[in-house]
């Protein structure tokens, strides 16, 4: 049974509007993508920024750690960045009475927020490191097994256009984030505002808008919001049809599609339309929030084949034609109105 | 909500009903089956019965009603989920359940489940109707063309010509006036109704068709036979001052056999004699009767003899009309036959006028012209005679088409002038045209053959032509099918002409030999 009252709902949606109220004073004309943070950060999943640089990722990242009042660490990833500069490491140390041991030292991923700038520019192993914390929420070094504070947010960012040098994140590590969000560049009116705001000298200041407890009761809300089976057939439809070798499959998953979603992906949507949902103030998720979720919950998790990169096919033009071949669930009845 | 499924449904088929019928009445155009409108009744009907039958029977659960009203009030999920959650002791449950009462509340059944017209199937279903009805309004595909009007005036004249002719038939003592009469007022009644060309051609095949099966075999030879004695007695009285009706001559002998002396009894027995042989091969037993008459003569049993030229006498005028009836038959299918190739062809229809002038003495004029081609032919007689040294005029005109390809036979009765002294003087046409057809050289130009007739001994003018199948063209008449033309007109001939019966015979036996080769 759930504890969800009236209030809380009203009291959900109105932190979530201060908190994009807040942020968009930092990023302009952003609406969406300060959505999506959102919704990843209330449903406590993580997101992969992608996006050529300059487009405000970062700004983005640190305005919600402003916004939200909790920890944020910043970490450039390079490929020289090891796994312990990331978890921590052990080091030796000398007490008070002369005797030597091993104490623990905190790596940045021991925060609420961590931006993981240019994820894809470190190797592996040092990725592995990362999206081990990511999905377990904790840490092991020597041995010892740490816990991460809550919540834990992981916003990493990646630019598509430099491969050299890079180390593409390997599917099964791209299934770890909830949301994979592209941003686009601005446009025109979009630019103007942005050069009105941060070229005068100031960066705007963002409010605080909600504590660490807030968002942490937030986070323990967002599940608890029931879901119709019609709207949960509605995402296994979908997540089935991404599949190549599936009845439902669409002919562009068919011809371009080599593996589609995992079961994560679903959990991702149905997670995701809920924050949504609550978000918007409603006590139930619609089919309209999985069509929002569904976009960036599944992009990253669609390998594509040969044929699409040779013509250019994005799984986001894959999934808008497969969101739209799923019908939603209907009465069981032919030409019901 | 049954409702809203019927016509939803409905408007989710309509068209593939709407091809549906598009392709029965296209088979019906295209191809012999000519159901089309049958078919189009038996789709719409169960189609109908169908979507009643299965709206009143359809199983609508509480959730098909709100995914329903969801659309309707545009609640997004909220009323299934409600639906779905309806445990009252669970605080969200329970929101959920206010919103859709909320969202509920103030709406009512139309609102919720509101009845859509879907344009785009309703555009299509009326492109598939007008495509239906423009395919049903066509004429069948390789049938003769829809009636135009000329057509439709042309099938009215035809019908108009029937029933004159049907009435002249009536008025007429004929034997077969009524059967004639019935079959005529059926195919101008059928003509009048026809909504085809080809449907008109039909009827009047068919009507050809009955009327050639009541014609009798043998009637040729019978006509020839009758006529023939009929001419021989009116040119050669058995006696002097007899009536020109052969059958009152025979009669008159038979009375009169016992004052005849024993030179004249030998010279009737031979004249009946040579009578017997020319109706041996077309009327056998009016041969026989003259026969036995004269045999009787022979044997001095002047009763026996009288006996038999009675019978004779009576079989003669039972020929007479038989004969008379079997050639109203006759020319009736004739005049149908002229129909139907006019109207089949009537690019070849031509018409011609006869016209004949002539001039006698103490006697009208006669007139008779005759169509050419396939034409209407025309005649028109007139007579002027005088008495008492006045001319009078006896005035008198007759017309009728005599319709047949490449021949039409029309007779007009001029007047009738006094017998006198007088000088008189009288008009006749005296030409009588027609076509033949020669069965060896096929489509050669038509010959145009003039008969005189009696009353009129001024020469003829032909003032019209028709038109037969020319040398480069291949003859359109079978052989089986003119030959009891020619036979017909052969035994007309034969009786107009003054040819002695042991000639007549020569030719009747030709045309029988003809005849038993096209059977």
């Amino acid at each position: 049974m759930s504890k969800l009252e009236h209030a809380d709902l009203e009291h959900y949606s109105g932190v979530a509007a201060r908190i994009e109220s807040a942020v968009g004073q930092r990023i302009a004309g952003q609406p969406d993508l300060i959505r999506q943070t959102l919704v990843g950060l209330l449903a406590e999943g993580h997101v992969l920024l992608e996006g050529v640089p300059g487009l405000g990722k970062t700004e983005l990242v640190k305005a919600f750690s402003e916004a939200v009042g909790v920890q944020f660490s910043r970490v450039q990833f390079t490929p020289d960045l090891m796994p312990a500069d990331i978890v921590g490491t052990q080091v030796l140390e000398e007490d008070e009475s002369g005797r030597r041991r091993f104490a623990y030292r905190a790596g940045p991923v021991f925060t609420n927020l961590l931006l993981a700038d240019e994820i894809n520019r470190a190797t592996p192993k040092t990725q592995a490191a990362l999206l081990e914390a990511m999905q377990e929420r904790h840490v092991t070094v020597a041995g010892e097994t740490r816990a991460l504070p809550r919540p834990f947010l992981v916003l990493a960012t990646q630019n598509p256009i430099e491969l050299e040098g890079t180390y593409p994140l390997p599917e099964a590590q791209l299934d770890r984030f909830m949301f994979k969000v592209t941003v686009n560049p601005p446009r025109a009116e979009v630019l103007e505002e942005i050069l009105r705001r941060t070229t005068t000298g100031s960066v705007p200041e963002v409010p605080l808008a909600a504590d660490i407890e807030t968002i942490r009761s937030m986070i323990a809300m967002t599940p608890q919001l029931p879901v119709a089976t019609h709207l949960l057939q509605y995402v296994s439809r979908i997540i089935e049809a991404t599949h190549p070798d599936g009845d439902t499959a669409t002919p562009p998953v068919k011809r371009y599609v080599r593996w589609g979603s995992s079961p994560r992906g679903a959990q991702s949507i149905v997670l995701a339309a809920k924050s949504a949902a609550l978000i918007d103030g409603r006590p139930h998720v619609t089919a309209e929030d999985i069509r929002w979720a569904a976009p960036a919950a599944l992009r990253h998790r669609l390998v594509l084949g040969y044929e699409a990169t040779a013509e250019g096919v994005r799984s986001d033009a894959i999934i808008d034609e497969l969101i739209h071949s799923v019908p939603e669930p209907r009465p069981d009845i032919r030409g019901a109105p | 909500m049954r409702l809203a499924w019927l016509l939803a449904t409905a408007q989710r088929f309509a068209p593939h009903l709407g091809m549906g019928i598009v392709l029965v009445v296209a088979t019906d155009w295209l191809t012999p089956f000519d159901r089309g409108l049958w078919g189009v009744a038996t789709i719409l009907g169960a189609s109908a019965l169908l979507l009643l039958s299965r709206a009143s029977t359809i199983r609508i659960t509480d959730w098909d009603a709100a995914r329903a009203a969801e659309r309707g009030l545009r609640a997004r999920d909220t009323l299934t989920t409600a639906l779905e959650f309806a445990d009252s002791e669970d605080s969200v449950h329970q929101l959920i359940q206010r919103r859709a009462d909320r969202l509920t509340a103030d709406s009512t059944p139309a609102q919720a489940i509101p009845i859509h017209a879907d344009r785009h199937r309703l555009r299509q279903l009326a492109i598939t109707a007008t495509l239906a009805l423009l395919i049903g309004v066509l004429p069948p595909l390789g049938s003769s063309p829809a009636l135009s009007s000329d057509i439709e005036a042309a099938l009215e004249a035809e019908a108009a010509q029937i029933q004159k002719i049907a009435e002249a038939v009536a008025d007429s003592d004929l034997e077969t006036a009524e059967e004639i009469v019935t079959e005529l007022e059926r195919l101008a009644e059928e003509l009048r109704g026809a909504q085809t060309l080809e449907e008109a051609l039909q009827s009047l095949e068919d009507a050809e068709t009955r009327l050639s099966q009541r014609i009798d075999p043998a009637f040729l030879s019978q006509k020839t036979a009758v006529q023939g004695l009929a001419r021989d007695l009116a040119l050669r009285p058995l006696a002097d001052g007899a009536p020109l009706d052969a059958s009152s001559q025979l009669e008159e002998l038979a009375d009169g056999l016992e004052g005849l002396s024993e030179h004249e009894l030998a010279a009737i027995q031979d004249r009946l004699e040579d009578l017997a042989g020319a109706q041996a091969a077309g009327n056998p037993a009016l041969s026989s009767q003259l026969s036995e008459a004269a045999r009787a003569m022979g044997a001095g049993n002047l009763s026996g003899a009288a006996r038999s030229l009675q019978q004779a006498a009576d079989g003669q005028q039972s020929g007479l009309s038989g004969t008379r009836g079997q050639q109203a038959l006759a020319e009736t299918q004739r005049a149908l036959e002229g129909a139907r190739a006019r109207l089949s062809d009537p690019r070849t229809s031509t018409s011609g006028q006869g016209q004949g002038q002539g001039d006698q003495e103490g006697q009208g004029g006669e007139g008779s012209g005759g169509g050419q081609g396939l034409g209407a032919g025309q005649g028109q007689g007139q007579g002027q005679g005088g008495a008492g040294g006045q001319p009078q005029q006896g005035g008198g005109s007759g017309q009728i088409s005599g319709v047949a390809p490449g021949a039409g036979g029309a007779s007009g009765q001029g007047g009738q002038g006094t017998v006198g002294g007088s000088q008189s003087e009288g008009y006749g046409t005296g030409v009588e045209t027609a076509n033949v057809f020669d069965p060896v050289d096929l489509g050669n130009v038509s010959d145009i053959i003039q008969v005189g007739i009696d009353g009129g001994a001024g020469e003829g003018q032909i003032v019209g032509k028709g038109e037969a199948p020319t040398r480069s063209g291949q003859s359109v008449v079978p052989y089986a099918r003119v030959l009891p033309q020619y036979l017909n007109q052969a035994a007309d001939a034969l009786g107009e002409l003054q040819l002695p019966p042991s000639m007549r015979g020569i030719v009747q036996t030709y045309f029988d030999l003809l005849a038993d080769e096209a059977r």
